[in-house]
């Protein structure tokens, strides 16, 4: 998928959903995001730059669910940018990574964001630990 | 798992989002780090299947000029592999044997191909380590050693250290001082006798305390009680077999007899399959080369031979044979009895040579191992019952060489040496 379609929309659920007092903020982040996306340069420095210009873009939302919404649109294009292809996996984590966010945003428990941050930490040690160690064993030889 | 450049910048990244987070007092600044996480996340998770992907796909085939070596063998090795790479960049290097050196060549794969030399200064047997693969993609990079099924061939090196031409070390030579066995001397067998190591010999024979003494790989030979030399047994190759092969046979046969110290009173035992051609003492040398010679120019009658059981002809002839006596006829009609049938010419033949090799304590075997080699078998499986060192050498056995060793292994050979 072409990165430009979940950026175009991005940028307007941003602009439209910044408090009132950053809007114009949100206004100059999310083109700087857009010039990111459609300029040409290597996938490397546009994922730095979409990284950069489009994370800050969560911190101007007004509404908790506008700051969930974007955190799962911005993971889409950038991963988009990555030239990465859109799984069922990656949009289910997007989209638990919005959850996440929301919660965040609504500030109504401390446990539900640790909740989040644990379950991810469980997948990132599944994958860091887990399926390394089971790599590495079905590498191993058997001579010796 | 290594992060790249880009990665590091998005870790720094997302540590300056929870520290703005933690300052402010600001979710979205924790909604923007969470949300990096998760891109390098999937990204890890994405990485990490197209290595398994890779190494799954992943097959080498390595082949070298050479698997038993000396000292200063150089090997040639030639090595390919075969992968499936999905969006990551791949590279590939075949790493050599712990101790061997890289003489000439890379070991790098390029177009999935790589060539070069090393030397094996380790001895004993030796593995290569595998394959090298070293992925990366935008945000990871990872090195690994791929060794499942790649670690063959296997080599094995003897050391050497002996020139090309050497004097026969031991009583024969004219030593002045003899080394006595003692171990050996209860078991019957009391002088020990030395020959220079030479490529192949097993290193369990090799005699340490007489190596360190002159500083150089003496095996053992075993000998028995009365002095007796090693017994010879020539399978000469039948017709078909060319005439390169025939030649290294014969010179396999000449090097053979002047390397072993056969003297001029050993046996040798001429056969051809399972045909009997004769046995000759080893100073008879026109009657051996007049064997040789025969060698490539004898009609196989391996099947009718062996198969031809003299029941017919004994049944024919025992009414009237003034020669048979009862103790013989005895013991025939015991074997049928247990065996079912009565022992066949070629099993008979088999049976009256061992007896008559049953004080050698060393029996060599020269054969090409072409066609059918159970004859062979046969023999090295009645000889074992008079617990002698048998040895094989093959000579020119080129495409089932490995098929060759187990069968000669299996049936009792305790070494077995491909000659080509």
């Amino acid at each position: 998928m072409k990165s430009i379609y979940p950026a175009v929309i991005t940028v307007v659920i941003a602009v439209l959903g910044a408090a009132d007092d950053q809007r114009i903020i949100a206004a100059i982040i999310a083109a700087a995001f857009l010039i990111c996306t459609v300029i040409r340069i290597s996938t490397e420095s546009r994922i730095l730059f979409m990284s950069a210009a489009g994370f800050p873009l969560v911190l101007t939302a007004g509404y908790a669910p506008v700051a969930g919404l974007l955190v799962f649109l911005l993971i889409i294009t950038v991963l988009a940018g990555a030239e990465t292809k859109l799984t069922l996996n990656c949009i289910l984590a997007g989209l638990l990574a919005g959850a996440a966010g929301l919660l965040f945003a609504l500030q109504i428990s401390v446990l539900l964001p640790l909740l989040a941050i644990g379950i991810f930490i469980v997948i990132l040690v599944y994958i860091l630990f887990v399926r390394e160690y089971r790599l590495k064993k079905y590498v191993e030889g058997t001579l010796k | 798992m290594r992060p790249t450049q880009l990665t590091g910048i998005l870790m720094l990244c997302i540590l300056i989002c929870f520290g703005y987070a933690w300052l402010m007092n600001a979710a979205g600044a924790v909604g923007a780090g969470l949300g990096i996480l998760v891109i390098l996340g999937v990204r890890a998770n994405l990485f990490h299947s197209g290595m398994k992907d890779l190494m799954t796909s992943l097959t080498v085939t390595r082949s070298v000029d050479k698997e038993i070596l000396h000292q200063n063998s150089i090997i040639k090795v030639t090595s390919s592999i075969t992968a499936v790479v999905k969006h990551m960049t791949a590279s590939f290097e075949d790493v050599i044997p712990t101790g061997a050196v890289l003489v000439s060549g890379r070991t790098g794969f390029t177009n999935g191909e790589t060539a070069y030399s090393i030397n094996l200064p380790v001895i004993g047997e030796s593995y290569f380590k595998g394959v090298r693969v070293t992925c990366s993609d935008l945000f990871f990079t990872r090195t690994i050693l791929f060794a499942r099924n790649a670690e063959l061939p296997k080599l094995i090196m003897y050391p050497t250290g002996i020139g090309a031409t050497y004097q026969l070390t031991g009583r024969r030579a004219g030593w002045s001082s003899i080394e006595l066995d003692r171990p050996a001397r209860i078991a019957g067998i009391d002088t020990r006798m030395f020959r220079p190591y030479t490529e192949g010999d097993n290193i369990r024979n090799i005699d340490w305390k007489l190596t360190s003494k002159h500083m150089n790989l003496y095996v053992r030979l075993k000998m028995d009680a009365s002095g007796g030399r090693p017994a010879l047994i020539v399978d000469l190759p039948q017709i078909g077999v060319s005439k390169n092969i025939c030649m290294t046979f014969a010179e396999t046969v000449a090097g053979c007899l002047g390397s072993n110290d056969f003297g001029d009173d050993s046996r040798i035992v001429f056969i051809s399959g399972a045909m009997y051609l004769g046995m000759v003492r080893s100073g008879s040398i026109e009657e051996i080369l007049a064997m040789l010679k025969r060698a490539g120019n004898i009609y196989p009658t391996d099947h009718l031979f062996r198969l031809s059981h003299p029941e017919s002809i004994m049944n024919m002839i025992s009414g009237h044979d003034k020669n048979q006596n009862a103790w013989s006829a005895g013991i025939r009609k015991l074997m049928q009895r247990n065996a079912g049938r009565y022992p066949s010419v070629f099993e008979n033949t088999v049976h009256n040579i061992a007896n008559l090799l049953d004080e050698e304590k060393q029996i060599i075997y020269i054969t090409t191992a072409s066609g059918d080699v159970s004859h062979m078998t046969y023999y090295l499986t009645e000889m074992r019952k008079y617990e002698c060192i048998e040895t094989v050498l093959v000579v020119g056995s080129t495409d089932r060489k490995k098929d060759v060793r187990d069968i000669f292994t299996r049936a009792g050979a305790d070494a077995v040496e491909m000659i080509s």
